[in-house]
């Protein structure tokens, strides 16, 4: 079973692409998207298998930033998220 | 949050850890996809890595991997890197997805080593295993005679005639106009081969078989049959499919 400290990867992964899509600045009239974002980052997983032997796959990014003396081995995950029927950045 | 870091991670199969990362990948699409519906400006995850710090090992049959724990030196790296390919791509790169009535190689009765050296080759199904024959190739030579072809191959008719066992829906004790006695066997996947001429033995004396197909059998009755209140009949209707009966007359 995994560990409450932990999210379903997807859940993980749907938290890191939730960013705001648009940005404004309505003193200079000014109206920009994020058309494409990149994520790099260190991730936590706990990999334990569910009832039915299936492997269930969780991560976390690092829960804590003090430094202790034994650290947790932190992997890293990278993704490419793009905004959807973007073309060229267009 | 319990705030304890994973310390019990378990051992993995490369193929088991890609599949579960592409079953939360494409739950994260998804999502993504739902959420679309009613907010347009939404955002799809193209590609993604994960850098792993795993420590493998070898259990002399197969290589599993576990994730390196809290203060754990010296771990591989290992990258698993999943880009988004297009339907063609997919249809151009992978198998056709097994038929209903496919046999998979781990289900037939057959020792680990040869199992092993056909998930080498790729074989996974019998389907596979018909399109390799198919292509001519000569699988005990190809896997340096490590695998009994034609004991696999009545591995897989066994397998088969398990799907598709004989089943006997009644038996009758009847007399010709010559006055001979005979039985009739009525049921389904009966004789099924034609390769192999069925046999019948009654009361442990062998019987001359009058005919048979799929759904019927006559078996003529002697004297030799001693046919009494109760008899035994065993039908042999090929060598993967044998019934034995207890006939009441």
């Amino acid at each position: 079973m995994l560990d409450k400290a932990f999210l379903p990867f997807h859940e993980a992964l749907l938290q890191f692409s939730s960013i705001g899509t648009e940005l404004y600045n309505e003193d200079r009239s000014v109206h920009s998207y994020i058309y494409r974002f990149v994520i790099t980052s260190p991730v936590e997983l706990d990999v334990t298998r569910d009832e039915n032997g299936r492997l269930q796959i969780g991560s976390v990014p690092p829960l804590y930033d003090v430094a202790t003396s034994i650290l947790p081995s932190f992997h890293t995950i990278r993704f490419t998220a793009e905004l959807n029927d973007w073309k060229d950045g267009n | 949050m319990t705030g304890k870091m994973a310390t019990d991670n378990r051992s993995w199969q490369l193929e088991d850890f890609v599949d579960s990362l592409v079953v939360e990948l494409d739950k994260t699409r998804e999502t993504l996809a739902i959420k679309a519906v009613n907010k347009p400006l939404t955002y799809s995850v193209k590609d993604m890595a994960l850098d792993l710090n795993i420590f493998p090992s070898y259990d002399g049959d197969t290589i599993k991997f576990i994730t390196a724990q809290p203060g754990q030196q010296g771990a591989s790296k290992v990258t698993i890197q999943l880009s988004s390919i297009t339907d063609q791509q997919i249809r151009a790169t992978t198998k056709t997805p097994d038929k209903k009535n496919d046999i998979k190689i781990e289900d037939i009765t057959t020792d680990k080593d040869t199992k092993k050296q056909l998930r080498k080759m790729g074989v996974t199904s019998i389907s596979d295993l018909n399109q390799i024959d198919s292509s001519n190739i000569d699988i005990s030579k190809a896997s340096g005679n490590a695998i009994d072809y034609s004991q696999l191959q009545n591995q897989i008719q066994k397998a088969r005639r398990g799907q598709a066992p004989p089943v006997i829906r009644s038996v009758n004790f009847s007399i010709d106009g010559n006055k001979m006695p005979y039985f009739t066997i009525k049921g389904d996947n009966l004789a099924v081969h034609p390769e192999f001429q069925p046999v019948a033995v009654v009361n442990e004396t062998l019987a001359d078989i009058l005919s048979h197909d799929k759904y019927e059998m006559k078996i003529a009755i002697g004297k030799q049959h001693r046919i009494d209140k109760n008899n035994e009949l065993i039908l042999t209707f090929d060598p993967f499919a044998i019934v034995k009966l207890n006939v009441k007359v």
